[in-house]
């Protein structure tokens, strides 16, 4: 899959151990399902060594009144300890001491908070909190967070963040790092079509090179976004689609790629297939590579009479080819 | 010794399935991920009972008592 979410996971580790990224370097060449396992048991680990310290802090803070619990936390607990204390506490408590907080703070906190530990209070909390946080968010460019909020925040409330949202490549970027596919594809739905469009053409342009996230992105949702989003970036411009084809080619993608054309419309197949990008014949012996390897050959097969001739002879062959040595194995 | 240190890790996590990956990694990164976890424990218990004798400075006089008692019992 793509570099960006490795190094994502990889990020997101060295923050819990206090790193720097570059020491876990090691760890790239793996799958990011294995270093989410690995980040996920360290978080636990750590915070089970200090819950009975912290059971009890958040028993005492039911003694002192919210506006106080807030300045004690700002001023002596810190963001890291905020956020360990805040799923022991009464979801309510909780959600009135965040109020008194100020966003920078709770931009911090947020980056140390696992939101699944703290669902119930991040429920409480009104839309316009959790946009002025999120505003915070992307000033610092905190994508990896805010993404790991969408999870857990309810759909009126990330509507009311993605309005806040004017750069298409912050909105793809936390969209990628969604790690929940039902999540990000109820998040990709409430995205308005203009929108959508405009977010899959800065991924499609050169100099984002953003367009493996993109790809990735398509290939987690459901057939019906899918398709959706395939028939946006077939009504790109040649020269758009070009770039995107060449993106495809260079990453090595044309497996996510055969998923995502044969979601589209017919008239999208046909455009995209005809394409001369597709057609050369180092970008078909990918193709055809990808789908075989992907156990893509059924959703490519039909596809195939969108082609010009040629390029359709040389894909023909190759299945040919391939099915007689099979059978020959056989 | 990779081996052991990998072995030591997966000793500090739940215990369940996965993580086999650990043996493939080289002793160096194997140091760091152990350091690095026993070093974050080591800091946010410190950071924990810095915060607890800091926070006692805030607390109402008359509070105080029952605070140690929740916190220190």
């Amino acid at each position: 899959m793509s570099q960006l979410s490795t190094r994502a996971e990889i990020i997101k580790l060295a923050r819990l151990l206090k790193l720097k990224e570059a020491q876990l370097a090691s760890l790239e060449k793996y799958e990011v399902a294995q270093l989410r396992d690995l980040r996920e048991r360290m978080s636990a680990a750590l915070y089970d060594s200090s819950r009975p310290h912290l059971v009890r802090v958040a028993a005492a803070t039911k003694l002192i009144p919210v506006a106080l619990i807030a300045a004690i936390g700002e001023k002596f607990y810190g963001p890291l300890l905020c956020a360990r204390v805040t799923g022991l506490m009464s979801p309510e408590r909780a959600a009135e001491v965040a109020g008194k907080l100020p966003a920078t703070f709770l931009a911090d906190l947020s980056i140390e908070l696992d939101p699944r530990s703290a669902k119930e209070v991040i429920a409480l909390l009104p839309a316009s909190l959790v946009v002025t946080v999120a505003k915070e968010m992307l000033k610092r460019r905190e994508y990896i967070t805010m993404a790991r909020f969408v999870d857990v925040l309810s759909d009126k409330v990330i509507r009311a963040v993605m309005d806040v949202i004017k750069d298409d490549r912050a909105l793809l970027e936390i969209a990628f790092f969604v790690e929940s596919a039902d999540r990000l594809d109820a998040l990709i739905g409430m995205i308005p079509e203009e929108r959508l469009r405009s977010v899959i053409v800065t991924a499609a342009s050169d100099e984002n090179n953003l367009w493996p996230e993109a790809l990735s992105m398509m290939t987690q949702v459901g057939d019906k976004l899918r398709g959706k989003m395939g028939d946006i970036t077939a009504s790109l411009s040649d020269e758009q689609l070009s770039t995107v084809i060449a993106a495809v080619e260079r990453g090595g993608m044309w497996g996510a790629w055969v998923g995502v054309l044969s979601a589209m419309s017919v008239e999208s197949q046909r455009r995209v297939l005809s394409l001369a990008d597709v057609e050369s014949p180092e970008a078909l012996s990918a193709l055809a590579t990808a789908a075989k390897e992907h156990g893509l050959w059924n959703q490519l097969l039909p596809l195939l009479k969108f082609m010009n001739d040629a390029p359709r002879k040389q894909l023909e062959d190759f299945f040919e080819r391939v099915k007689s040595t099979v059978k020959n194995m056989g | 010794m990779a081996n052991k240190q990998a072995d030591e890790l997966r000793s500090k996590l739940k215990p369940g399935a996965g993580l086999e990956f650990l043996n493939e990694l080289d002793k160096d990164s194997l140091t760091l991920l152990n350091k690095g976890l026993d070093d974050a424990k080591k800091t946010e218990h410190q950071a924990l009972d810095k915060a607890i004798e800091g926070s006692m400075t805030m607390i109402p006089f008359l509070l105080r008592g029952a605070f140690k008692k929740i916190l220190f019992p």
